[in-house]
């Protein structure tokens, strides 16, 4: 009787990941890149592999921002995620506004876009993802225990210092204007990350936390990638055939997964 | 056992918790708890079923998310030593239900006279001086709305057969006005206190801090 009740109950809320999709896009994101090395690389392709990466870095957070409204839409009933939901569709809003500016100055106006007014949006796109993530953890959140806080302003240490110390080695102890330039952005991936980690704790061990683990995971990468561009820009290393870009392609895609299993549980 | 405290909260829970998490949100819990058996009204006024299938939702969350509920419903004031004392009420609606309650006269009488002694319905009828049918419509009344609670010591009436007998929820009453604002403290009597399962699942989350 016991087995029978346990075949039509499940004892949780299902929300598996689905590492297929995962693996996926990381698999999407490596061909990708690797075809538009491989297409920019023929000759005279150089120009249009560039739009084709412009127009496809755009897409990818303007999809996902298009994706996070709806699911505000959704959620417009409910005073805690319709809000959260807005915010993190204005987050990849400004993503895919800084990222058209970008391609603007870069390819059409043929300017180094660094720094560039984009980078207001891209600072804007960690603050609204900051205000997404509290919004969550102002709701769900009780106490945050002092061993807690620590570990996270590690975790801010360790991204913050990473920059300065790989930079500043490199540079031989000279900072220069691109270095501080950067530490700015690197200081909003410090506090950001910590952050996503105590949402994902928050929501540890149920359905939603699911998706938490593959925001994370999303954000890891995300950040991952911001870093070490803020990194190569400081040594003029940077350009859209980097395998930095890959980090960005398969971070919104993983996103927009987070998004949907959010949606399905909730 | 339920007791009429839990009847009392469980309308505003699931007012708040519904407008919180919205109508999608709230429609798969409640899926969750009919899959286990129970509507929600009645898993949110036994709350252990409840609490469990929101942390299958939210996990550690739902300490946070009731939290925040409760603090939309309430203020619950502590003793010396911790243990519950009273609910300073902050829904609006909570404290029109004791407003009106108390302001109509019948109702009020009601309450009046059951609040030190148990009585059946009978003898609180013939205390009030009203018609069976209207007494018997405001006491039902009361009981749903959770104002009136059965005694746990029934009288045995003239045939041998027992009788339920009924006394008012709230022990005290404090109303405050001050200025615009209205201030309505409740206080429960110390069976009710004990036997509410949801206080007994509330209290350990607000011992603690919130965000």
């Amino acid at each position: 009787m016991e087995k029978i009740k346990s075949e039509i109950i499940p004892d949780h809320v299902p929300n598996e990941i689905n590492y297929k999709i995962i693996i996926l896009c990381f698999t999407a994101g490596i061909v990708f890149h690797y075809s538009m090395t491989y297409f920019s690389s023929l000759e005279g392709q150089m120009k249009n592999a560039n739009y084709i990466i412009d127009v496809v870095s755009i897409i990818n957070p303007l999809v996902t921002a298009i994706f996070a409204f709806v699911i505000a839409g959704f959620y417009r009933m409910s005073k805690i995620f319709g809000r959260a939901y807005i915010f993190l569709g204005l987050a990849y809003l400004c993503a895919a506004s800084a990222e058209s500016i970008y391609g603007i100055q870069y390819d059409i106006m043929q300017i180094d876009p660094y720094p560039s007014i984009a980078d207001l949006f891209f600072a804007a796109l960690y603050i609204f993802w900051i205000v997404h993530i509290i919004t969550n953890i102002k709701y769900f959140g009780t106490s945050l225990e002092y061993k807690k806080l620590i570990a996270f302003i590690m975790i801010f240490c360790t991204v913050v210092f990473s920059y300065i110390g790989i930079v500043l080695y490199q540079l031989q102890l000279e900072p220069n204007f691109e270095f501080f330039y950067g530490l700015l952005f690197v200081v909003l991936s410090g506090i950001a990350l910590p952050f996503v980690v105590y949402a994902a704790m928050i929501f540890k061990d149920s359905a939603l936390g699911k998706a938490w683990y593959i925001l994370l995971l999303a954000f890891l990468i995300n950040i991952s990638g911001d870093v070490w561009y803020y990194y190569l820009e400081v040594f003029e290393q940077y350009d859209l055939h980097h395998p930095v870009n890959f980090f960005w392609y398969i971070g919104y895609w993983i996103q927009s997964y987070a998004l949907f299993k959010h949606k399905k549980v909730t | 056992m339920i007791t009429e405290m839990d009847v009392l909260l469980t309308r505003f829970i699931e007012k708040h918790i519904s407008t919180q998490l919205g109508p999608d949100t709230i429609q798969r819990v409640k899926d969750r708890l009919l899959e286990k058996g129970y509507p929600l009204t009645q898993a949110i006024k036994e709350f252990d079923p409840f609490d469990k299938t929101l942390r299958e939702f939210f996990g550690k969350g739902t300490d946070g998310m009731l939290q925040k509920v409760f603090a939309e419903i309430c203020e619950i004031k502590k003793d010396k030593s911790g243990s519950f004392k009273s609910f300073v009420i902050k829904d609006p609606s909570f404290v029109n239900l004791i407003l009106s309650t108390y302001g109509n006269q019948e109702k009020k009488t009601i309450l009046e006279t059951v609040a030190e002694v148990s009585l059946s319905i009978s003898d609180i009828l013939d205390k009030i001086n009203l018609s069976q049918s209207t007494g018997y419509r405001i006491i039902n009344s009361l009981i749903k709305e959770g104002l009136l609670i059965e005694s746990e010591h029934n009288e045995v009436g003239a045939e041998g057969r027992k009788v339920s007998t009924y006394k008012s929820t709230i022990s005290l009453l404090d109303i405050r006005i001050n200025r615009s604002n209205i201030e309505v403290e409740i206080h429960f009597t110390h069976d009710i206190i004990k036997n509410s399962r949801i206080m007994a699942s509330i209290m350990p989350i607000f011992s603690k801090p919130r965000t």
